[in-house]
């Protein structure tokens, strides 16, 4: 019996992880909202599923059912930790935070194969972790000040910096962490964070080449002050960082040119000058030639690596344990060994998916600090993975950084933990605008007794209106992929009136558009000209005014799925399997559309406990687009 | 234009910032995809180099994962084509384990030692003798018993008794003899001497370490010999000469008065012999060398250096394993001296036995070469093939009349020429002697060669010899060819005269196909004496299962019993005793079959 679940499982655990990458893969196409929810159902049962055969092995393997505790700490606690999740923040980007809980659970997973007391301690700090993330979005929604802060992180930065060179240990050849009161930091990683925010708020106003120049001063500091106390690869990753960033804000390419040749030139020079570069750069090239000494880490890590084949020997059935650290920089080539080298594309994979994530929040969010802020942390976070198994893989020379939430290292997981609460923040926000939008423009029409015209081919139940199609779609006017079809390609391809009209448009100026829709495809205003387009059956072109009142997720939900005749809103034309996940529960009021409330004027700007809560503080700050009359605020399409 | 739409539509500011979000939208997403591609660059290295590596860097010293598995897998054997054992793993009293080398020196050099450091197949095979291919249950039948797995077995092509006679047949001297298939490429027998212990290499090291370097014990002589070929070299000319001149050569003709002058410069025949007028044949078989300077002088250098190459000189062979290259070394400056040592084999010309070999596997057959094999197949502990290395052809080295016309020489050679102590043997042997000076002082120092195969019209074996310092070939190679040849015609499956193509019957047999009209004479598990069986019960569920071992075939019953008397005679006659398991099976045998039977072995 051993010997099969030590054979068989690692196939299984394989399969189980290749179909979690291709569902997260799904996951950044434009799915709705149900189906998303669905999805990041089936990833946490596949998270679930890696985790029990892992543990299962490892405890088969090591004949110690003491892992199992692990496990169910495990079970429960992330699964607790999402549905507080859900129920705090129902706008959250639900699939990037499972993610998170699948990179912590395979890093859990390899830890625990390799030092069980470890493990523990990585997991606890996981927890913590997740429990601050809780609360981070919270405090981002709350305090808008944070953007004027451009100083004090970069002081904050550098006297964290300094504090680690100046009384750091000095441990392996540099100085990376301190210990107080027996807790040992390494601030680095907490630093990054403020990096990343000094320089989205020093180019939130402008950016021209003062800033820049300002900014970069600084920065170099940084850098500087890095090198000091040896730790090259956080070095590179600030300078990287600042480059792609500078790049961004200025939009000159010049800058990532300017940065590679800089950094050409100063690797380079650091390799002729510094013994310690130049070692690693001949064990890069030639580890066989220096195999016993400075080589030793590399080809012991290349061993394992191919070793593993493409399926992996197995969990416990390797030898892990002799690479040097290879729980904290090595453990990429630890999981090539034990689980395959499908296996570790497939972490890989997950690495850029969850960068790809986090770009696309960057990309739709219309306050400039933000979408900085979450570009520097997806470079931030790609770029050290980048490092770590280029390192391991002999792909680039060893760089002494860690992979991000799979690696042992409480500073590590904590900072990354916070930086991607920071990133869920900036979502959250962004949701709340999409919202407040909807509502708004909701409130707009009910008042003006202005609906959209969906076109003659809108009536009948089949044809639902799409998003973006709002307008309806005469053919001649052909924008975005759907438009002009009158019907959705997928049934649960529809949430609502003021989404993405960019993708719509094309050209994004949607209101020549829309005037020209008004006039071709006849009288707006007058709802009664849409019920000659269908006159048999005037029932259904109310129902169709009724979908201008979308709230936030709820457009994708059955309304818009339902393709029979449904008078009694209260009755759904599908079994809410996934209501669980839905997280309706703050907004009871919003969750039918009855004509009846449509019609009541009284409440037409109903918001939930926290922006009624912030609205009372601190009043309306003016946030740059939120009061645009266009549903710009909302290029949603990406809606995690 | 005002409409009721005003409200939403965009001021200025807003229509500022939205050009510049989407302008950034660009550089994001330009972000995104250098680092997609940056990834996808690394995961395709990843990939191909550690899969493209895998052997390498397993078989690294400094990698620990081969002795872990070493804890869990017992090493796999090495076996003989018949099934023999040739090298195995055993534990011992104490729970260690040993590797063991039933035949000893026989097979020093080709099997390898695998204790201080690996040679040979030990260090060539050493990924797939410590996996275990058993399939899941029996993995988890072992790990019931608390038993290691056993590892792979490599089955050569390697023939014991030849193995055995070649290696008596090289007595005292230093050097190397090799038989192989001219038709399939399979190395039957690989010798080379000095030999050593494969069981003792780390106890001797020292003594290796610091002997002569002119001794060189641990080398394989067969494939990294570089020796003058000598008057083997004659074949090369041979074949030239006659791409050379298609339509005449039959008119060359020359007189050999036992010296031969030209440009200031002197050679002379073997031993100062004058052979008088010859043809082409005649000098062949003679291996005069006047002839073959003249001969050498008179071929255009480029086309004979093209031949050359198209032989394998100075390039790579189809040899999987450790050899070294030959080399001939032949321009258009080659001055006439130069040219008539490369012509008699000679100056700094320089081949291995196995190149030796290949070629004449290629006048053998038709002048097609088949590449070496002496692996044929891997096979897991309990039986079941797991990887098959089948024969391949390497190409067509040079046109099968040429072929033919040299079969013909090459038995001149035999009858009428420098090898006639092989005249009288009982198969018709065609070949080439040779004796190659190596000490530019004294010319009476000569390496012995001899190349040949037999029979000369449907070659089935060749075999090269090389004996350092044996001075004549015609004297004292010829009969170590001889002894090898006599051993491998001897104990072959006993085919009866009625069976008109035994290879077809083999398949057949293999194949678990019903042959009516044949029988089968078969040594039966723990019996001494042969038994007859119908080949039919061969097709039942218990013969599929436990395939016996067949020793003849036989196209009727009466020709059946008249094989079973002919091998019990030879018993008797060869030694004393009618037990025939022991005289055709005198270090044991074991059977390769299918899945469901665990390993048998009697030894």
């Amino acid at each position: 019996m051993r010997t099969y679940i030590l054979a068989l499982t690692r196939y299984s655990i394989m399969g189980f992880m290749v179909l979690y990458t291709v569902l997260s893969l799904y996951q950044l196409r434009n799915i709705g909202h149900a189906r998303r929810r669905k999805v990041c159902l089936y990833l946490l049962i596949l998270i679930f599923l890696i985790n029990a055969l892992s543990f299962l092995t490892i405890a088969v393997g090591n004949s110690d059912l003491s892992y199992f505790g692990l496990f169910i700490a495990e079970t429960i606690g992330f699964a607790a930790s999402v549905y507080i999740y859900m129920q705090l923040y129902p706008r959250g980007n639900l699939t990037l935070y499972i993610h998170v809980i699948m990179m912590l659970s395979v890093g859990l997973i390899v830890i625990a194969r390799i030092d069980f007391s470890e493990a523990i301690k990585q997991f606890v700090i996981a927890v913590i972790g997740l429990v601050i993330t809780i609360v981070v979005p919270y405090f981002m929604r709350r305090f808008r000040f944070y953007k004027n802060l451009t100083y004090i992180y970069a002081a904050a930065g550098a006297a964290a910096l300094l504090a680690v060179l100046l009384i750091g240990n000095y441990v392996y050849g540099s100085n990376l962490n301190f210990t107080i009161g027996g807790i040992t930091m390494q601030p680095s990683e907490f630093v990054k964070i403020l990096f990343v925010l000094f320089i989205a708020s020093s180019y939130y106003e402008a950016s021209s080449f003062r800033e820049v120049f300002i900014t970069g001063v600084i920065a170099a500091m940084h850098v500087l002050i890095l090198i000091a106390s040896n730790d090259l690869g956080s070095a590179l990753i600030f300078y990287v960082v600042f480059f792609f960033m500078t790049y961004l804000a200025t939009g000159k390419p010049g800058y990532l040119i300017l940065g590679a040749a800089a950094g050409a030139a100063g690797a380079i020079l650091c390799v002729r000058v510094f013994a310690h570069v130049r070692t690693r750069f001949i064990a890069w090239r030639d580890p066989w030639s220096v195999i016993d000494g400075d080589g030793y880490q590399i080809t012991q890590s290349l061993f394992a690596i191919s070793g593993g084949g493409l399926f992996g020997l197995g969990l416990t059935q390797g030898t892990p344990g002799d690479i040097p650290f290879v729980d904290k920089d090595f453990i990429f080539a630890a999981i090539c060994e034990e689980m395959g080298l499908i296996f570790a594309m497939c972490v890989m994979i997950m690495c850029i998916v969850i960068f790809i994530n986090i770009i696309w929040i960057a990309l739709n969010f219309d306050d400039r600090f933000y979408r900085f802020a979450a570009f520097g942390f997806a470079v931030v976070y790609i770029f050290q993975t980048f490092l770590t198994i280029g390192g391991d893989v002999r792909f680039i020379p060893l760089t002494g950084v860690t992979l991000p939430l799979v690696s042992y290292g409480g500073s590590s997981v904590l900072a990354t933990i916070i930086m991607f609460a920071m990133v869920q923040g900036i979502y959250i926000m962004q949701q709340d605008q999409i919202a407040a939008q909807r509502r708004r423009n909701g409130a707009y029409r009910r008042r003006r007794n202005v609906y959209p015209d969906y076109g003659r081919r809108a009536s009948g139940y089949e044809r639902i209106p799409i998003r973006g199609e709002i307008e309806g779609g005469d053919e001649t006017e052909r924008y975005g992929r759907n438009a002009g079809t009158g019907y959705a390609s997928r049934k649960e391809d529809t949430y609502g009136y003021g989404a993405r009209p960019e993708r719509t448009y094309g050209t994004g100026n949607g209101a020549r558009a829309e005037r020209l829709r008004t006039y071709s495809a006849g009288n707006r205003t007058r709802p009664e000209r849409l019920r000659t387009y269908s006159p048999e059956q005037p029932a259904r072109t109310e129902r169709m005014y009724d979908r201008t009142d979308y709230p936030a997720e709820d457009a994708a939900r059955s309304e818009c799925r339902r393709v029979r005749p449904d008078r009694n809103a209260d009755s759904e034309g599908w079994p809410d399997v996934t209501g669980f996940l839905s997280g309706y529960r703050n907004r009871p009021e919003e969750g039918r559309t009855r004509n009846a409330e449509r019609r009541d004027d009284s409440d037409p700007d109903a918001t939930d406990v926290f922006d009624q809560l912030y609205d009372s503080l601190f009043g309306d700050e003016g946030d740059s687009e939120e009061n645009t009359g266009y549903s710009q605020g909302n290029s949603g399409r990406y809606n995690g | 234009m005002r409409d009721d739409y005003d409200d939403y539509r965009p001021t200025a500011a807003q229509r500022k910032r939205r050009r510049e979000k989407r302008k950034m939208r660009r550089k994001i997403l330009f972000t995104q995809w250098v680092f997609v591609a940056l990834f996808a660059a690394m995961g395709t290295f990843i990939c191909f180099y550690s899969l493209r590596y895998k052997r390498e860097l397993y078989e690294n010293s400094f990698n620990g994962r081969e002795s872990k598995r070493l804890a869990q897998i017992t090493k796999g054997s090495i076996l003989a084509a018949d099934g023999s054992v040739l090298a195995r793993t055993v534990e011992n009293a104490d729970g260690t384990e040993t590797r063991e080398y039933p035949y000893g020196n026989v097979f020093a050099h080709v099997v390898g030692y695998s204790d201080n450091g690996a040679s040979g197949l030990e260090y060539d095979y050493s990924v797939e003798t410590s996996t275990s291919s058993l399939s899941l249950s029996e993995k988890a039948a072992l790990d019931e018993k608390g038993e290691k797995y056993g590892g792979d077995s490599v089955v050569t092509t390697l023939d014991p008794v030849i193995q055995q006679a070649a290696y008596d047949a090289m007595g005292a001297y230093k050097g190397a003899i090799i038989v192989s298939d001219p038709k399939t490429g399979d190395i039957l027998a690989m010798v080379s001497k000095p030999d050593f212990d494969p069981a003792k290499v780390a106890e001797n090291w020292t003594t290796y370490v610091n002997e002569d370097p002119t001794v060189g014990t641990l080398l394989n002589r067969v494939t990294q010999g570089a020796y003058p070929p000598g008057s083997t070299f004659k074949i090369v000319d041979t074949i030239e000469y006659l791409k050379e001149h298609p339509d005449d050569w039959q008119n060359y003709s020359f007189d050999c008065t036992g010296d031969y002058i030209v440009d200031n410069y002197k050679i002379h025949c073997f031993h100062y012999e004058v052979h008088g007028e010859e043809n082409l044949l005649q000098s062949f078989a003679n291996s005069c060398n006047c002839s073959f300077g003249n001969i050498g002088l008179s071929l255009d250098k480029d086309e004979w250096n093209s031949t050359m190459s198209g032989l394998l000189f100075n390039r790579d062979l189809p040899y999987d394993y450790t050899y070294n290259q030959s080399s001939v070394h032949l321009t258009d400056d080659t001055d006439t001296q130069e040219t008539v040592q490369v012509a008699i084999g000679q100056g700094e010309t320089s081949m291995s036995p196995l190149h030796m070999n290949l070629i004449t596997n290629a006048v053998a057959n038709g002048g097609v070469l088949m590449n070496p094999r002496l692996v044929s197949a891997i096979d897991t502990a309990a039986g079941t093939t797991v990887k098959t290395y089948n024969t391949k052809e390497y190409g067509q080295l040079f046109d099968s009349w040429i072929a033919d016309e040299l079969c013909t020489m090459m038995r001149a050679v035999v009858t009428d020429g420098t090898a006639t102590k092989l005249a009288d043997a009982a198969y018709e042997a065609a070949g080439k002697t040779g004796s190659a000076e190596y000490d530019a002082s004294d010319e009476t120092k000569s390496h012995a060669w001899f190349t040949g195969f037999a029979p000369v019209d449907d070659p089935q074996v060749s075999v090269t010899v090389i004996m350092e310092g044996g001075g004549s070939g015609g004297e004292v190679a010829v009969p170590a060819a001889k002894a090898v040849l006599d051993a491998y015609f001897a104990k072959r499956l006993y085919i009866g005269e009625k069976i008109k193509y035994p290879d077809l019957v083999k398949w057949k047999l293999r194949h678990h196909a019903g042959q009516p009209t044949v029988w089968c004479v078969t040594l039966p598990e723990q019996a001494d004496m042969p038994e007859i069986l119908h080949s039919m019960y061969l097709c039942s569920r218990y013969y599929r299962e436990n395939p016996p071992l067949i020793i003849g075939i036989a196209g009727s019953r009466d020709d059946a019993f008249e094989l079973v008397r002919m091998i019990v005679e030879e018993a008797v006659r060869a030694d004393g005793d009618p037990n025939v398991r022991k005289f055709l099976f005198p270090h044991g045998v074991r059977v390769r079959r299918s899945r469901s039977t665990a390993e048998r072995e009697d030894a």
